[in-house]
């Protein structure tokens, strides 16, 4: 019983801690990392995943260029953005968006990501109704907001945590992913 | 005392995940978002001329030593696919001043044919000048003489072309300037080429041509337009609007018009609070020349704008009330306006 009791304050401190926390570095810039461990799958089909998702995610275009590449270590590196919605309002709008690099680094048997340098743009709307994104303004999420603006920047950073996770979570099914054959069948008989 | 020692045991081991890893920083969730984009503004304001008597003759924040309204804005959009449309409807003083007929500022459809080119039909607020009718949309609150005498909306179809991120253009069929129907058919042409020499620097190149009713008589109007701002600085940004329109009454050689400059330098102390000010220099073809000067200091608390606001204006002809009502070449006043977005 008390095992079982420890185990979920353990567990649920642990979700806790990954779901509503930045990481800071030691330029106190956000991010947000983990190594995960995949004992099965292979440097190559690791790197397969990545790539696959790249192309799932709306993102520019991955670099492989980015970071270093050996034969033991691959990685991925790109820029996406998550929309960003006003806050209280019975029904939403879009106030803007917050750009972020994602780089996926991959070694035999597991991989680590890093997604870090978010940056706001604020949209306004248009003469035509339309929110659009004001041209020339980028701001760093880590920006002390005004008292004024505390929580509607407050609920910027719930939002690209939250889209955040989503995309690890994302990510972590794309990586777990085995190849198949030309039939659509899974390669790894044993696992069913 | 064993219990006591198990329950500190437990928290210790519960918070190590954290403390094993870097600084972090926590943020409380506190709504989630929703669906169909519903936006909008309310605004109200106080108006004081120093000469006590209604006097600049631009649009809106008119009414004199009055708590009074602007107008309610009430927008929904929504895309779906390569559809979408926007419907914006409104109520207020402010309204009846920029709409003539009906209760609606923009409605339109639009496709996206490709991811470069779109088609848009209905009623939209006119791609020319800098200044637009929602108090949400602008800097100042007051308005300048060039947004006054410009077009407020142009019902037709439009096709937008985006060449690059940097270069896009539009031409377009209109109706004649504000109307929801044109009575001698659809003829005027209007194009607006923009360009982005550099990131944060925008520029707008207008031109609308065609017929127009000048209290029933029939006419043309051209109106050329030159519409840019500039992010120069994370605080500081300047716009600029010029504008000359030509007007010209059927069976005659007479021609009307105007020629409008007008400069929006602003600076943001913090995302709260901004100062900025617009100078205008406004002329009638054959008619009186005016400048005005414009300071603003926008206060922001999450949707709510505070906008007190000075503005000077001077004439080279005797056009504005004194106090003892006699002519006068210029005419100050102080605005305290509310502009609530949501």
């Amino acid at each position: 019983m008390r095992l079982l009791a420890f185990l979920l304050i353990c567990l649920s401190h642990s979700a806790f801690a990954q779901q509503n926390v930045f990481y800071l570095d030691e330029d106190k810039r956000y991010y947000l990392s983990e190594v995960e461990e995949l004992p099965e799958m292979t440097l190559d089909q690791l790197f397969i995943n990545a790539h696959a998702f790249m192309n799932s995610i709306q993102a520019e275009q991955a670099q492989y260029d980015a970071v270093p590449q050996s034969d033991t270590l691959k990685a991925i590196k790109t820029r996406g953005s998550f929309t960003v919605y006003n806050f209280g309002s019975l029904k939403k709008h879009i106030d803007g968006v917050v750009s972020y690099h994602l780089i996926i680094e991959m070694k035999a048997g597991k991989y680590r990501y890093k997604i870090n340098e978010f940056y706001f743009t604020p949209y306004a709307r248009n003469r035509y109704g339309k929110f659009v994104p004001l041209s020339g303004k980028v701001i760093s999420l880590e920006t002390k907001p005004s008292k004024l603006n505390n929580k509607n920047w407050n609920y910027y950073k719930v939002q690209v945590l939250q889209k955040s996770h989503q995309l690890i979570q994302h990510l972590h099914e794309s990586m777990l992913h085995q190849e198949t054959t030309e039939n659509g069948k899974d390669t790894n008989m044993e696992k069913w | 005392m064993k219990k006591l020692a198990l329950l500190f045991s437990l928290f210790i081991l519960s918070v190590m995940p954290i403390m094993a890893q870097d600084e972090v920083v926590v943020v409380e969730e506190e709504e989630t978002e929703g669906g169909l984009s519903i936006s909008g503004s309310v605004d109200t304001y106080f108006k004081y001329d120093f000469s006590g008597y209604e006097n600049i003759p631009t649009s809106f924040a008119n009414e004199q030593n009055s708590v009074s309204l602007g107008m309610i804005d009430l927008v929904l959009e929504q895309t779906v696919g390569k559809a979408s449309f926007v419907g914006e409807i409104s109520f207020g003083p402010r309204n009846e001043q920029s709409v003539y007929g009906f209760n609606i500022q923009n409605l339109y459809v639009s496709y996206a044919l490709t991811d470069k080119l779109s088609l848009t039909g209905g009623y939209m607020g006119t791609f020319v000048g800098y200044e637009v009718i929602s108090p949400a949309g602008n800097f100042n609150y007051s308005t300048s003489y060039l947004f006054t005498n410009g077009p407020f909306q142009n019902a037709g179809i439009k096709a937008d072309y985006a060449f690059s991120d940097r270069v896009a253009l539009m031409v377009g069929l209109f109706n004649d300037w504000n109307v929801t129907q044109d009575m001698n058919g659809v003829s005027d042409l209007g194009a607006q080429l923009y360009v982005a020499p550099v990131i944060g620097w925008d520029v707008y190149l207008n031109v609308i041509t065609g017929s127009r009713d000048f209290d029933g008589s029939v006419g043309s109007t051209t109106e050329f337009d030159i519409t840019t701002g500039y992010q120069i600085t994370d605080a500081f940004y300047l716009g600029l609007n010029f504008a000359k329109a030509i007007s010209k009454l059927k069976d005659s050689d007479d021609e009307a018009g105007f020629t409008g400059l007008a400069l929006y330098p602003q600076y943001a102390f913090n995302d709260a609070v901004a100062l900025g000010m617009r100078y205008e220099n406004f002329t009638w073809k054959d008619g009186t020349n005016y400048n005005s000067f414009t300071f603003t200091l926008p206060i922001k608390s999450g949707p709510l704008t505070f906008i007190p606001e000075f503005r000077l204006d001077t004439a080279d002809e005797d056009e504005f009330l004194d106090k003892d009502m006699q002519l006068t070449g210029s005419a100050s006043q102080f605005l305290l306006a509310a502009v609530y977005a949501f």
